[in-house]
């Protein structure tokens, strides 16, 4: 049985992962810790059914709601963290202000959209699976894997080989001296947070395909579990993310399988607090981050 | 210029929210006509306006001699929200029909107090607070939950006010006191019936147990622990689950292993609706077995095909062939809200149809209204309804089977 596990806490450990990228590029130009990014990822899935209702089409409306939760992220920032900023308030300020954002969004839905959950079509399953007995890897597992790894690399390679991520880095060391070498702090601010929304789509869609499944508040146990993932991996790394998120779903369906479900919430935590009390920068952050 | 700019998408995206929201439903709310709750203020926790539509009351030759009201608690926000809105669609139906029928209530104009106790034991111990303090409140009903309703019976109780659970399985409910009935099967006889019916139609050898983590989940594991050995049965796996829980492959891969050919399903629709989308996916042969809560048209269209076969106990049945008070009700129902009713939903028009009879009988009393419903012998829509020693309205369980993408009623003498 240890490898269905592992092989199912791989799927699930993506999903965490995308999620934690988010988190990951606001923490890693702003230092703050945007907990908006779980509904914004909730949002995503949701309006792509209102989109697919809108005779869009599944790539159609995955496509377009990629764009509206990336304005969305873009909307927290400017409307509600960017004035924050402005009157240099302090971090603590900027944290709740995200926190309410996250309320906002999630209560929004649910008056609009209902409550409910809602069918999401498995629009990346191609019906084909391993079997070895009772061990089973599915198409969608595959696609799910492959799709969050390229993810990654595209989002590595825009921080790393870009102006835009040069841009980034620099704002991350030290925004001041960014500015005075011309870079406009706030409109690449306003690029990360939509980069951050974007990848959140893209697990919305994918999560939302995967488990065929759509609802206003999906995003808050996957956020908090993809929030464990990326202070395990290290706040700020796109990698640390990824691998946070890898180790957190293989442990969640280890413990499922070898402990019960009912302990399968806790492990994340567990690590978060592990993660704290060791190695606070996580296993691939700087040791000079600020916490918040 | 930026700032031009910023606000312009932000227009942009809120208009596109708007209009996704004021326009179309996602596919799964396509059915869904409007109902009336969508024309009343939302309810909170502030008593709320008086919702009565007086073109729709017939006129009547007595004069009102007041208002009489009946507490409705359940959860209008939150992830229970939809089980609410049910509940709270059909008093609002079983108000209506009240008063096309008979206009006044013992000569009383007829309110619900709707409020939103958020499923939280805490809101609706606060909410029992203010039904009670009301005087012109005869009796309630709620919540969503055992957990939620069982935090303000004890309110009642102690105020003497009628408190009617539509949804209530948890075998100590009305053990609280004289003033608490339940019209919903207990935690027991739903497990009893939805093992009697696998044992009968299917006869597996082993069996799995996927239940919520709940007081109703896990009371109705513990029944059936003890009652599956006793059939010749093996459970070969039990696993709980968590709200909010999405993933579930390993727990598929325990029940697999396990080689369960059955496994009863003791959760919401929503909640089991993925759980048996990813196992069907894995395995075409195992078969499911719901209990009442799954007798629920979104089980089928959270599903699709992967729930064809499933079995379900219920109390009510839709469009019955057998049944034309329950073909009525549910045509009455459909063409009110758009929707078949759920067996809760039903459960909920009774218990408001019931407190209407007892307060047009004995009038404004909330201690008469007690012993009148202890004793009632009530032409319910889902049957005739009394209630036992421990205040629990009497249940029969029909067979339900989804065939075809529907509920089909099994005739249960082929078994017998």
């Amino acid at each position: 049985m240890l490898l269905q596990y592992i092989a199912n806490g791989i799927a699930i450990g993506m999903a965490y992962a995308i999620v934690a990228l988010g988190y990951s590029i606001v923490f890693g130009i702003l230092r703050l810790l945007n907990f908006s990014h779980a509904a914004v990822y909730a949002f995503s899935a949701n309006m792509i059914l209102v989109f697919m209702g809108w005779h869009f089409g599944i790539w159609g409306a995955v496509a377009v709601s990629i764009v509206a939760t990336g304005l969305l992220a873009v909307c927290v920032n400017q409307f509600a963290l960017k004035p924050l900023r402005k009157k240099n308030s302090d971090k603590v300020a900027n944290l709740i202000t995200t926190v309410g954002a996250s309320y906002i969004i999630q209560n929004l839905m649910v008056m609009y959209l209902g409550s409910e959950r809602k069918t999401f079509p498995f629009f990346y399953d191609f019906g084909v699976s391993i079997d070895i007995g009772f061990y089973t890897i599915t198409s969608a597992q595959i696609s799910m894997f492959v799709i969050a790894g390229l993810l990654l690399v595209f989002l590595t390679l825009i921080i790393r080989k870009t102006k835009v991520g040069l841009a980034m880095r620099g704002i991350e060391q030290n925004p001041l001296a960014a500015n005075l070498m011309g870079i406009n702090v706030e409109w690449i601010i306003a690029i990360a947070f939509f980069m951050g929304g974007a990848s959140a789509a893209v697990g919305g869609a994918l999560i939302g395909g995967y488990y065929q499944l759509a609802y206003p508040s999906m995003g808050v146990m996957v956020g908090n579990k993809a929030f464990a993932s990326a202070v395990l991996g290290g706040l700020g790394v796109l990698h640390g993310a990824a691998i946070g998120g890898l180790i957190v779903g293989v442990l969640e369906c280890l413990i499922i399988g070898y402990l019960g479900a009912s302990y399968r919430d806790g492990i994340a935590f567990v690590l978060l607090i592990i993660t704290l009390i060791i190695k606070p920068a996580g296993l691939f952050g700087k040791k000079n981050i600020t916490k918040v | 210029m930026k700032k031009i700019i910023s606000i312009i998408i932000c227009l942009a995206l809120c208009l596109t929210f708007a209009a996704a929201c004021a326009g179309e439903k996602p596919p799964a709310d396509d059915n869904k006509g409007n109902t009336p709750a969508d024309n009343n203020p939302p309810a909170d926790n502030n008593p709320p306006e008086d919702n009565k539509d007086d073109t729709n009351t017939p006129p009547d030759d007595g004069s009102s001699k007041g208002v009489v009201k009946i507490g409705v608690f359940v959860p209008l926000t939150g992830d229970r929200a939809y089980q609410g809105e049910r509940t709270k669609a059909a008093a609002e139906l079983a108000v209506q029909d009240w008063k096309d029928t008979h206009g006044l209530c013992g000569g009383y104009e007829v309110e619900l107090a709707i409020y939103d106790d958020k499923n939280s034991p805490e809101e609706a111990a606060s909410i029992a607070e203010i039904l009670v303090s009301d005087e012109d409140v005869m009796g309630a009903m709620g919540s969503q939950s055992s957990s939620t309703t069982m935090s303000a019976t004890p309110v009642f109780q102690e105020y003497g006010l009628v408190c009617l659970s539509n949804t209530s399985s948890h075998t100590d409910y009305t053990k609280t006191g004289n003033y608490i009935f339940r019209n919903n099967c207990i935690n027991a006889q739903e497990a009893e019936a939805s093992i009697e019916m696998v044992q009968k139609i299917i006869g597996p050898k082993t069996v799995g147990i996927f239940y919520s983590m709940n007081d109703w989940g896990v009371n109705v594991y513990n029944y059936m622990t003890e009652v599956i050995p006793k059939t010749g049965m093996t459970i070969g796996a039990a696993e709980p689950v968590a709200d909010n829980t999405d993933d579930f492959g390993t727990t598929i891969a325990n029940f697999r292993a396990a080689g369960c050919e059955v496994i009863f399903v003791a959760a919401t629709p929503d909640i089991s609706s993925p759980f048996i989308n990813q196992y069907r996916a894995l395995d075409s042969e195992v078969q499911f077995s719901g209990f009442i809560n799954s007798y629920d048209e979104q089980l089928i269209t959270l599903t699709g095909k992967n729930c064809e076969g499933m079995l379900v106990p219920a109390t009510w049945f839709n469009w019955s062939e057998l049944d034309q008070r329950q073909y009525d009700f549910t045509k009455e129902y459909y063409d009110y809200y758009g929707e078949e009713p759920t067996s809760l939903a039903v459960q909920a028009y009774d218990c408001v149809g019931m407190m209407l009879d007892a307060i047009d009988h004995v009038g404004k009393d909330r201690a008469a209204i007690r012993d009148y419903i202890e004793s009632i012998e009530y032409d319910g829509v889902q049957c005739v309804l009394t209630f036992n020693e421990t205040r629990d309205a009497s249940k029969t369980f029909a067979w339900a089977k989804v065939e075809n993408g529907k509920f089909v009623q099994v005739d249960r003498s082929q078994y017998e």
